[in-house]
């Protein structure tokens, strides 16, 4: 009962139920998966963006495009409520809530041509719907990107060798671009040189001349902006550069230490029985947080590891157009989620066995608890990297988990912005780009970190709710029983708008009592500080109009479909026979 | 009197030229193209020895007549032992060029028809005008390639002063360029894609087409923007529309950075005329314009004046006629006094 | 981890059947995404191509249709293919990944 293992293995049973039972039977109740059915893969083959895919290829695609920051730091947000409540949200949320928006957000595209949000959401909503969405997620993907940027920005100066390291990765992923598409080495033997640079890089972030440490102001004021202006210049690359001889063999190589490290902490917390390591958190420390009140705020923290937006826009985007059959929808859509879920219990174990003074005794820096905590779990079988070399390990593996969702990102951004603002400037390849930096630059060095994802997490997660409320509509439109994913769905978005509301308030109240919740050095500067604060406020009340908008449309959209006045049902056009 | 203009004759040009292995005549219908050019075969290929073809693409088979054998549509004709002729018909090329293209699809597919839509898209490129230039240019850059012949003398079309000619060259190798790029493009993120499902690549066919194209258009641009091995003419007469034009060709030709070879003044009535008894007062005046139209050409052009011709008794038709004119095409005797 | 579970009761027990889902797996983790990147990128080049050489079949007038048609006889069986895709309605959120 001591160990952490007890209760992964208890999710590990809910999770189990969750798929065998609860989804097998929400399965032959909503969706009624028909093998038979033409899948959009097989009607609009074209080899590019439509063609079956196999469920094993399509399940791994699916985990690696999901599992990123989200279920890793979140917990550490929650962890202010103590881990009792997290640890329920993220069996709870994923059980009732997560897997059926990703399995969900599948079948929503598969029954539908294939098409992703955007149209489907114009087909519900009209034109004002999809322009909110797509207003929406601009928004988003500033507070995303602030939100990654910081984070990366953070490690970099409290590891010092992880940027070293990180920089190695990086290397090793132009070097691997240029072997394979240059020279035409076959992937194997560049795989295995791909290896080897990154023990290199690991080895070398280790060593004294490599651990790079900057102090640029009083204590390092101004460390953060020096960091996080190096990251931008290398997200501008990234958007800029062609995608495989940067960005995509970055991507594929640093998969394996990312990977590896997944593995190694899921490994550690299941053996801490054996290893010795007990829990040191307290399982409840009480309703009211330091961000918040627990409800809404803890349904936030926890963003991907029991429910997340952004899958929903995986899913149908290209998920859904490679989909063989339709039964492997669920063991794709829901499989993918609840193994996520495991990533964040694993990572919530790697907190659970910190103590309260060990994250206290790193103060501003407890961000990083994680990396502490995943050494912690895993020493007894990695001790022989030494204590620095695996918290260099830890550090440099959640830069490059964030980095490389983030390079993507900042692409998304300037894709949208092109859509959204077509030829003006705005839309312009380099000025959007960099309007997607310098903006979430900004926010990074001004808004404190839990600000900033309590606000990620909200947009997150209404996201979610959103596509829960599509996925509703389109049951309601085809007479299947609708009220398993509008509960959720209902639920989603007033515990996000609440949170948002809540978040914009605390703003409000800190400027109002003549404070502010701008991070140091910049909240010396009177004028600026109370100019970004009013800025953050403006972001919270934007994304609380645009979310409230979108729930509006959507529960109108629901009711027509209810009434039967949404339209013609898809499922006649898909030709099943 | 003073003398304005004493060309030389175009002997003089190619002796100072050795290297020159095409000879391009340009210049509005009915000025004596196709007199020029043919007369030029001759002396080429009768007096220099060297194995010459001859070239037109006129519809209305001007070679035919001058030579008064038909040539029309029949391939390469040797009229005089060295002297070849082709007078392609634009028409018959693209028609079965066309009927290649669909055996070919039939072919490569195993089909019995061409998709009907992929038919009717290949036979409405007929009504592109640029689809009889492109066959013509084609045409010319086979024969070149080919390299079966010392020189090559083409009469042009008459459309453009054959100067569209060579910004259809430009265009023509910019667009191959650019296709070539995009399909090295397409194929460099194909491999990609191959390398990591870890599958060999394939041979692009296209690509092979699109080289052996970009390399016979290149080869014909580079040679005909070679001012030593491509000799231009352009034909004239002395009349005052046809200085005009010869004014506006100039200046196309330098817009291209391309230069002229020279001109030849088609038509001239010999200035003693003028002094002889019994010419008629109409021709009387004729002559006097004409000596005033010279006097602006020798002003206007000098010494690119290479040739000047004189009006024949009769049409100029017939091997015997054809090679009185190459004597004054060669060694020009006329000149303009002021 | 799920899907993987069940996959193997599905694949049959041969041990040559775990590999080809383990590789799957790995495949599709690793390089799927950047396949379908390098696809998606190539299909905006062809289109590219599509279009100066046979972009009159779209009504597009392009200079000179001479040389396309040497072009034409491989292009065939992508017609059909490229054409649906042009027309293909695509949104901002077909552009994730």
């Amino acid at each position: 009962m001591n160990s952490p293992a007890f209760f992964v293995l208890l999710a590990l049973v809910g999770y189990a139920i969750a798929y065998w039972g609860y989804g097998k039977w929400f399965d032959r109740t909503v969706w009624k998966p028909d093998p038979k059915r033409t899948t959009p893969a097989h009607m609009y083959t074209d080899g590019v963006e439509y063609f079956p895919v196999s469920k094993y290829v399509l399940w791994g695609y699916q985990y690696k495009s999901i599992a990123a920051l989200g279920p890793i730091l979140g917990p550490f947000v929650a962890l202010q409520y103590g881990w009792a409540p997290a640890l329920a949200w993220i069996i709870l949320g994923n059980f009732f809530i997560g897997w059926l928006q990703d399995y969900g957000a599948i079948m929503l595209s598969v029954r539908n041509q294939g098409r992703s949000f955007g149209p489907i959401t114009y087909e519900f909503t009209g034109n004002t719907g999809r322009a909110t969405l797509l207003g929406f997620i601009l928004f988003y993907l500033l507070i995303i990107s602030a939100t990654f940027i910081f984070l990366i920005a953070r490690f970099w100066n409290i590891f010092p060798g992880a940027f070293a390291a990180t920089m190695g990765i990086i290397l090793t992923g132009v070097i691997v671009g240029q072997l394979m598409y240059r020279v035409r080495l076959g992937v194997g033997i560049t795989t295995l040189i791909a290896f080897v640079l990154m023990i290199a890089s690991f080895w070398i972030g280790t060593l004294e001349p490599f651990q790079w440490k900057v102090s640029l102001g009083e204590n390092g004021a101004y460390n953060i902006l020096f960091w996080s202006t190096l990251l931008a210049v290398f997200l501008y690359l990234a958007s800029i550069l062609p995608l495989p001889f940067f960005i995509q063999p970055i991507n594929y190589v640093s998969f394996f230490p990312a990977f590896a490290a997944v593995i190694f902490i899921l490994l550690g917390a299941l053996i801490t029985p054996f290893t010795g390591v007990t829990l040191a958190q307290p399982a409840f420390k009480g309703f009211m947080g330091t961000s918040g009140p627990m409800y809404p705020i803890l349904f936030v923290s926890i963003a991907c590891g029991a429910i997340s937006g952004w899958h929903s826009l995986v899913s149908s985007s290209s998920t859904a157009k490679q989909l063989d059959v339709e039964t492997d929808a669920h063991p794709i859509g829901a499989g993918a989620m609840l193994s996520e879920g495991l990533l964040a219990l694993a990572s919530l174990a790697a907190y659970m066995v910190l103590s309260q003074e060990e994250i206290q005794a790193l103060g501003s820096n407890n961000v990083a608890s994680w990396v502490y905590g995943a050494t912690l779990l895993t020493r007894p079988f990695l001790g022989w990297m030494g204590e620095n070399g695996m918290q260099l390990f830890y550090a440099t593996v959640l830069v490059i988990f964030a980095i490389t969702v983030q390079a993507l990102i900042t692409r998304f951004w300037r894709l949208v912005s092109a859509e959204v603002f077509g030829d003006s400037i705005l839309g312009q390849k380099h000025v959007a780009t960099l309007v997607g930096l310098l903006v979430p630059l900004v926010f990074a060095n001004t808004g404190t970190w839990s600000n900033l994802w309590l606000y990620f997490g909200g947009s997150n997660q209404l996201l979610a709710g959103l596509a829960l409320m599509l996925i509703t509509i389109h049951l309601a439109r085809v007479k299947e029983p609708s009220q398993f994913t509008l509960v959720p769905a209902v639920f989603m978005i007033v515990t996000t708008l609440a949170a948002i509301a809540w978040q914009a308030y605390d703003f409000y109240r800190t400027v109002v009592s003549g404070g502010t919740k701008v991070m140091a050095p910049w909240d010396q500067y009177k004028t600026f500080a109370l100019t970004m604060d009013i800025i953050f406020i403006g972001v919270g009340v934007v994304l609380f109009v645009l979310g409230l908008r979108m729930a509006l449309m959507t529960l109108r959209a629901y009711r027509a479909a209810r009434a039967g006045t949404l339209g013609t049902a898809p499922t006649a056009a898909t030709g099943d026979d | 009197m003073a003398v304005a203009l004493k060309p030389k004759g175009l002997l003089e040009y190619f002796e100072r030229h050795p290297e020159v292995e095409i000879v391009i005549f340009a210049g509005k219908g009915g000025l004596g193209k196709t007199t020029s050019s043919s007369s030029l075969a001759w002396y080429m290929s009768q007096v220099k020895k060297k194995r010459t073809l001859l070239f037109s693409t006129d519809p209305q088979a001007s070679l035919s007549d001058i030579w008064e054998q038909d040539f029309y549509g029949k391939g390469e004709v040797e009229v005089l032992p060295n002297l070849f002729v082709v007078e392609i018909d634009a028409d018959r090329r693209v028609a079965e060029y066309q009927a290649s293209v669909k055996q070919k699809i039939k072919d490569m597919y195993g089909l019995d028809q061409v998709p009907r839509e992929i038919e009717e898209y290949i036979d409405s490129t007929s009504a592109e005008p640029a689809m009889y230039e492109s066959a013509t240019y084609d045409a010319m850059a086979e024969l070149v390639a080919a390299k079966q012949y010392d020189i090559y003398i083409f009469d042009m079309p008459p459309f453009g002063h054959g100067v569209r000619m060579v910004a259809m060259a430009d265009i023509l190798s910019k667009w191959v360029e650019k296709i070539t790029e995009a399909r090295a493009k397409v194929a460099e993120y194909d491999a990609i894609a191959a390398t990591l499902k870890g599958e060999k690549g394939h041979e692009d066919a296209v690509m092979a087409e699109l080289i052996d194209i970009r390399n016979k258009i290149r080869a014909f641009t580079d040679l005909l923007t070679d001012r030593r091995r491509t000799a231009f003419f352009m034909v004239l007469i002395p009349e005052k529309m046809a200085i005009l034009d010869t004014e506006r060709a100039l200046q196309m030709f330098s817009a291209l950075g391309m230069e002229m070879s020279g001109l030849v003044v088609n038509q001239v009535y010999p200035a003693d005329l003028l002094t002889k008894e019994g010419t008629s007062d109409y021709l009387r005046n004729r002559v006097q314009m004409q000596q005033e139209h010279l006097r602006v050409i020798a002003e206007k052009f000098g010494d690119r004046v290479r040739a000047m011709v004189p009006m024949f008794t009769r049409e100029p038709k017939g091997r015997e006629m054809i090679e009185l004119a190459a004597r004054h095409l060669m060694q020009s005797e006329l000149m303009v006094e002021v | 981890m799920f899907g993987k579970k069940k996959g193997e009761t599905e694949a049959g027990q041969e041990k040559k059947g775990l590999m080809t889902i383990l590789k799957g797996v790995l495949y599709g983790m690793a390089s799927h995404g950047n396949v379908t990147a390098a696809l998606r990128t190539r299909m905006h080049l062809e289109h590219l191509f599509m279009f100066i050489t046979l972009g009159d079949m779209l009504g597009i007038p392009v200079l000179p249709p001479y040389y396309s048609l040497r072009i034409l006889p491989y292009a065939v069986p992508n017609i059909e293919s490229w054409k649906q895709r042009v027309f293909r309605e695509r949104d901002f959120t077909d552009a994730i990944y």
